[in-house]
């Protein structure tokens, strides 16, 4: 597993407080309950403190789940993707 | 269990989950109850909406200025003079609408916020203080509103912008969701609540028991000797000494100071007495362990020496590795990171959980009281014998019928006091002044002094003269005269009263709870007869052959003159 997947998917399990093995490498906002607009606010500022990046508004609305989080992450913060 | 609602005209939910983890850290189970946008008139203007059926203990409301009237950043300032002032005028109508709806349907705590002052708008230096004035005068009435309501708060926006740093100001949320607060804005929001919510349920933190070499003062005293110590108006001096004035200040407000050093005493007091550049003196610390044991012991002599729970006190020790040994064995006690330089001490303060919402008059006296007591603990500590350390005290009581002024203090008494209490019934003042209007029965106060100082008011007795029988209904005496036999003067005091009405019987009840039993043999030790039948502990005397212990040593002033 890379480590931009799993340190994604450890901020979404610790901003939503649900356990980290519910949180799938397609979790999405449709699949994660507390994942509405008001969760979405606050992980998407959890992953720019984490990670150093700022996203813009139009990046923010399409970072709907785990895959595209990670894409962006990586893009923004010039890590390198391993599959 | 504890009940927060959140009330905004905007948004405010994604703040909740912070504080939330804040409070479960703490192991504290909050309810929670939030409106927001839309929901606000519905919620707070109709009597039996979900927000007031859910009885909050602590309503915090946030209000968002643009959802009010929106750009007023860029039209405030071009307006004429009279408009704007109606503008101010208008919306501080509406922010005391919504405070004065709650206050009048809900009995808890409110906190309102203040507007964000931008500090600077596209209009430039010529017309933004036209805009910062007007704001301010807005927040300013806030102010005044909430002052006029009872248990009504302000949490002022502009100082936690001032401390977040105007970058945390997030356009892009706000845009989106109306929602401006970066992290470390939102951090800040939630560490201001948490005062008021600490504050409300006695969380606060009660004492600060203060390391010494490196801490108080700059230096190693066993090393560099009184004369190397840094203290004082030096450039080196100067973070220990601004750090011994706030420390002094809260001691004033009522924060209890304490010492934990390893240190020889014989070292520190001469310090502490004649340093000319200290600002802390011996008498500003209610207590304190100079010694070479390990901290954490300690602090829980200290702990046992103020009767103050440990999850009460803050330590302050500019020692990694005294901090982690004391936050590995006392968890309860908050220590905090103390920073590397002590110019930075002074900050450190501002995050030891040691708010309170008022002073009390009792708070203001608090560390003069500890001081005297500690004093009092020295001289038993001498005396040969119990006997001999209350002659040593000095010791004067005077017993006095209740009079207007002195209602609330008993009142007070009732309702306070638990150790020293025989029947342990809480008299509201209005009860208190019909016992004290009629004229069979009385209530006697006592106040008492001894060379160290002044207990102030702190025993009350209600009485009532029956076919020559003294009913004692209330028998209760504060626990911080108690172990003085005070106790013996006050009935004798009682006992005149009763001579007065003719009374040969005395008669009193012990009512057992589950903190009174300090006073348990107390009638028995005044030489009554237990009398009482199915568990209820009557006893009786006759009041001619009571053999009281003698108290000598107090010196008792007894005025049974009706004043009005």
């Amino acid at each position: 597993m890379n480590d931009t997947l799993s340190e994604v998917k450890d901020l979404i399990a610790s901003t939503f407080s649900i356990p980290r093995e519910s949180v799938a490498d397609n979790s999405s906002g449709q699949t994660i309950e507390q994942w509405d607009s008001v969760g979405h606010i606050n992980l998407v500022m959890a992953v720019e403190q984490k990670f150093g990046v700022s996203f813009t508004m139009d990046e923010i609305v399409h970072l709907r789940d785990v895959g595209a989080i990670c894409r962006a992450v990586t893009e923004k913060a010039g890590k390198p993707t391993s599959a | 269990m504890f009940h927060w609602a959140f009330v905004s005209n905007s948004t405010v939910a994604p703040l909740v989950p912070r504080l939330k983890k804040e409070l479960s850290a703490r192991k504290l189970e909050c309810k929670f109850h939030i409106t927001e946008h839309g929901n606000l008139a519905a919620q707070v203007f109709q009597a039996n909406s979900d927000l007031y059926r859910f009885k909050p203990d602590l309503t915090v409301i946030y209000l968002d200025l643009a959802q009010i009237r929106s750009g007023l950043e860029h039209s405030l300032a071009l307006e004429k003079p009279e408009v704007r002032e109606s503008v101010v005028a208008e919306t501080v109508a509406h922010v005391a609408e919504v405070i004065k709806a709650i206050r009048t349907r809900n009995q808890g705590t409110i906190l309102v916020n203040t507007f964000t002052v931008l500090p600077r708008t596209a209009l430039g230096i010529g017309m933004d203080p036209v805009y910062r004035r007007a704001i301010r005068q807005i927040n300013q009435r806030i102010y005044e509103t909430a002052s006029d309501l009872p248990q009504c708060h302000v949490y002022d926006l502009e100082s936690l912008w001032a401390e977040a740093g105007f970058q945390a100001y997030d356009r892009r949320f706000e845009f989106m969701a109306q929602f401006p607060f970066g992290p470390t804005m939102q951090q800040l929001l939630v560490t201001e609540w948490m005062r008021y919510f600490r504050a409300l349920q006695g969380l606060s933190r009660k004492c600060v028991v203060l390391d010494l070499d490196n801490t108080l003062w700059g230096g190693i005293l066993g090393e560099d000797g009184a004369d190397g110590i840094r203290i004082g108006d030096t450039p080196a001096g100067r973070p220990y000494l601004r750090f011994q004035q706030a420390l002094k200040a809260l001691s004033k407000r009522g924060v209890l100071l304490a010492i934990n050093s390893k240190n020889n005493l014989t070292d520190v007091l001469p310090i502490l007495r004649d340093h000319p550049e200290m600002v802390l003196r011996e008498s500003d610390f209610a207590a304190m362990q100079v010694n070479w044991d390990d901290k954490a012991t300690n602090l829980s002599r200290l702990s046992k020496d103020l009767n103050i729970g440990l999850g009460h006190m803050v330590f302050l020790d500019d020692s990694a590795s005294e901090r982690g040994w004391v936050r590995e064995r006392l968890p309860e006690v908050l220590v905090p990171e103390m920073p590397r330089e002590a110019s930075g001490y002074l900050d450190v303060l501002n995050h030891c959980e040691l708010d309170t919402l008022t002073v009390t008059a009792e708070d203001l006296k608090r560390a003069k009281m500890y001081w005297e007591e500690k004093q009092r603990r020295e001289l038993q500590a001498e005396a040969p014998s119990f006997e001999q350390f209350l002659e040593k005290l000095n010791l004067s009581v005077k017993v006095e019928l209740l009079r207007p002024e002195l209602l609330d203090r008993a009142t007070q008494l009732c309702q306070r006091t638990n150790q020293f209490n025989l029947t342990t019934r809480r008299h509201s003042a209005d009860h208190l002044k019909r016992v004290a209007e009629s004229p069979n029965s009385a209530v006697l106060l006592m106040n008492a002094a001894d060379r160290f100082g002044d207990y102030g008011w702190s025993g009350l007795a209600i009485v009532e003269a029956r076919e020559q029988t003294l009913f004692v209904e209330s028998f209760l005496m504060s626990c911080r005269v108690m172990g003085k036999n005070a106790e013996f003067a006050f009935l004798s005091g009682v006992l005149q009263w009763a001579k007065q009405k003719q009374c040969l019987q005395i008669r009193g009840q012990f009512i057992p709870t589950a903190k009174n039993a300090p006073c348990k043999d107390f009638l028995a030790r005044c030489g009554f007869q237990a009398n009482g039948s199915n568990g209820e502990q009557w006893f009786g005397a006759e009041i001619a052959n009571l053999p009281l212990p003698r108290v000598d040593y107090i010196d008792l002033a007894v005025d049974l003159v009706t004043k009005s």
